[in-house]
């Protein structure tokens, strides 16, 4: 009863516009009150803000987040586009194709959608339509080319999702490897299937000389070094992700000195959002565990496996339910909001079936990139409407053919859960 | 009411540079750690206890407040943008009466601890001796800095409700300031 007064709360204050991390710590602290007073808020107060903060695998947020940033003040993801467009322009719809080969590899050095979507808006949207690509399949391939940051690591989203359901960071972010591949040839495969359907959609290209082309590839080789420096330092354990994030921020720094775009006001700006963007989310891991402090004192989750226990149903049916529960929940909250709310409680449930939590956290960050992409609140899609100045409905449209093949792609994942646990096995 | 409004964006600017020399510092202090430990078997030693004593605590405590007053913390505003400005505001205003409370009481409790930590000269074992009270001293002054931005935006917000003045209290930060957006929201 009070868990279900105090989720209402929780609704109605992220409702009322009320920030994640205050909505649960202040929805967290009046259920700790409901349950034992002022001693135990405060008691859980006294200790939750500076225990979240000072944990030495969060420092692996700031450390991506201003990896992004210097990455994003290189410039290289325009190379990353120009290169991928040199090898595929020709073919018709390869501009879309590059696009999500763009967004695959910018996502390989920026842990953030909105980021990676903003910039391939700035790119490769403009080639597209500049090339006469119906502005619909221009628009919608960008938009969910820019989710493929939250899935390859590095991965905001993914560390967020081990911290709090304490699954190993390194094996987390390795797991993201091969359905990042899958989910980029399934952006790749539907841009191919809507062309064949309308080749008016995408007029073929212009072929580019091998030579040139090989040069191209020359240009995106930092971009390529770093991404090979982070994901190998973690797949092999020469460092933890932690001191493999400081050295990716330190590495993109280096690539964006070299790049000679490196100012003190660029500097400054970079670290600026890196900073505000980690407080956002410190805020919600502090809002997150007073709010689970809450949870573990109410039984909600013990509750809830002993109720889902007692149901006379195959686990894939409850497996099910989630995910669908997810894909409803991706349309109006954000994914780190979706994270925070959910993880404490579904995570041991999903255990308790016996899936594995690794898996899990892939399926739950597809399923999440199909939310950023969906109405009303597709944030990635918002953000190219706004930087490319197409109206928002023609990004939605242009995105629901992706939202179908992204859904095939989550049920490959759930039968097959060796697609993601096959390369973090080997570590 | 403009002047203090004035100071507080000052103090907020003061506190978030120092959030940015300690996330300059933590990259730094862990990648040369590193560096020196796999290439020339000689680690600083002291980048963990460093890191996760102060600098991440002032990496975050010091730019909670501006981040609020940049409207770069999170939330869902798919029901409030479709409102009246008026009732906007309204909302705004519930939301940092609520949010105001647990984080003056968490400034205070902070306060004391940190006190207390500094009158019986409390210290962290390890390589170096650290001592314990800076840590809650940036937890209290930090959340005790977002406290005060609470309780400015409640009275702008407010005055707006009665008066129809608009004090800025929902916008987002300077175009200058936000180039890229990471943090971005839907308006």
């Amino acid at each position: 009863m009070i868990a279900t007064a105090i989720t209402l709360l929780l609704i109605l204050l992220l409702a009322i516009g009320l920030p994640v991390g205050f909505a649960m710590a202040v929805a967290g602290a009046a259920g700790l009150y409901s349950i034992g007073g002022l001693g135990f808020v405060a008691g859980i107060l006294q200790t939750a803000p500076l225990s979240t903060i000072r944990s030495f695998e969060l420092v692996t947020i700031p450390m991506f987040l201003l990896m992004a940033e210097f990455v994003l003040v290189s410039g290289i993801a325009d190379k990353v586009f120009a290169a991928a467009s040199a090898w595929f322009g020709r073919v018709r719809g390869g501009l879309g194709m590059a696009t999500a080969l763009a967004g695959a590899g910018f996502g390989a050095v920026c842990g953030s959608s909105m980021a990676s979507a903003a910039t391939l808006s700035a790119t490769s949207l403009r080639a597209m339509l500049q090339h006469r690509y119906e502005p619909r399949l221009a628009s919608g391939v960008v938009a969910v080319s820019g989710t493929l940051a939250m899935l390859i690591p590095p991965s905001v989203a993914l560390i967020i999702y081990g911290l709090i359901a304490e699954v190993n960071i390194g094996q987390l972010l390795v797991a993201g490897i091969v359905p990042g591949i899958l989910i980029t040839l399934t952006i790749i495969t539907t841009v191919a299937v809507l062309v064949r359907l309308d080749p008016s959609r995408a007029p073929a290209g212009t072929s580019v000389p091998l030579r040139v082309r090989i040069a191209m590839l020359w240009s995106v080789l930092p971009m390529l070094m770093l991404f090979l420096l982070v994901s190998g330092l973690i797949y092999t354990g020469i460092a933890t992700p932690t001191e493999t994030s400081a050295l990716g921020a330190l590495g993109a720094l280096a690539i964006a000195a070299c790049s000679g775009k490196l100012t003190g006001r660029t500097l400054f700006l970079a670290l600026r959002r890196a900073v505000r963007t980690s407080c956002m989310v410190g805020m919600i891991l502090i809002g997150a565990h007073i709010f689970s402090y809450f949870f573990a004192m109410s039984q909600v989750t013990q509750n809830l496996i002993a109720w889902v226990s007692a149901l006379d149903v195959p686990r894939s049916v409850v497996l099910l339910a989630i995910i669908l529960g997810y894909l409803v929940l991706g349309t109006f909250l954000d994914t780190i909001g979706i994270l925070v709310l959910t993880t404490p409680m579904v995570v041991p449930l999903i255990v308790s079936l016996g899936y594995d939590p690794i898996w899990f956290g892939i399926v739950v960050i597809v399923t999440a990139e199909v939310g950023l992409i969906t109405p009303p609140v597709g944030m990635t899609c918002f953000v190219v409407a706004k930087y490319a100045n197409r109206p928002i409905d023609e990004v939605f449209r242009g995105t629901l053919p992706h939202v179908v093949a992204h859904i095939v792609a989550i049920g490959i994942m759930v039968a097959i859960p060796q697609i993601v646990l096959w390369l973090p096995l080997q570590m | 009411m403009r002047r203090f409004r004035s100071a507080i964006l000052g103090i907020e600017l003061l506190s978030e540079l120092v959030s940015l020399a300690a996330m300059a510092a933590i990259t730094a202090l862990i990648g040369i750690d590193v560096i020196g430990r796999y290439m020339f078997n000689a680690p600083i030693g002291i980048s963990y206890s460093l890191t996760t004593m102060y600098l991440m605590v002032a990496l975050f405590f010091m730019g909670f407040a501006a981040t609020q007053s940049s409207r770069n913390h999170i939330g869902v505003d798919l029901f409030t943008t479709r409102m009246p400005v008026r009732w906007r505001h309204a909302c705004d205003a519930i939301c940092c009466a609520l949010s105001a409370p647990i984080f003056a009481y968490v400034a205070y409790v902070f306060c004391g601890i940190a006190m207390k930590s500094f009158d019986r000269g409390e210290t962290v074992v390890g390589v170096i001796n650290w001592p314990s009270w800076p840590a809650p001293a940036i937890a209290s002054y930090g959340a005790g800095l977002l406290t005060l931005r609470f309780a400015v935006d409640l009275v702008g917000n407010l005055d707006t409700v009665i008066t129809g003045r608009d004090h800025g209290t929902l916008d987002m930060a300077p175009a200058g300031s936000q180039t890229v957006p990471m943090q971005e929201r839907p308006r």
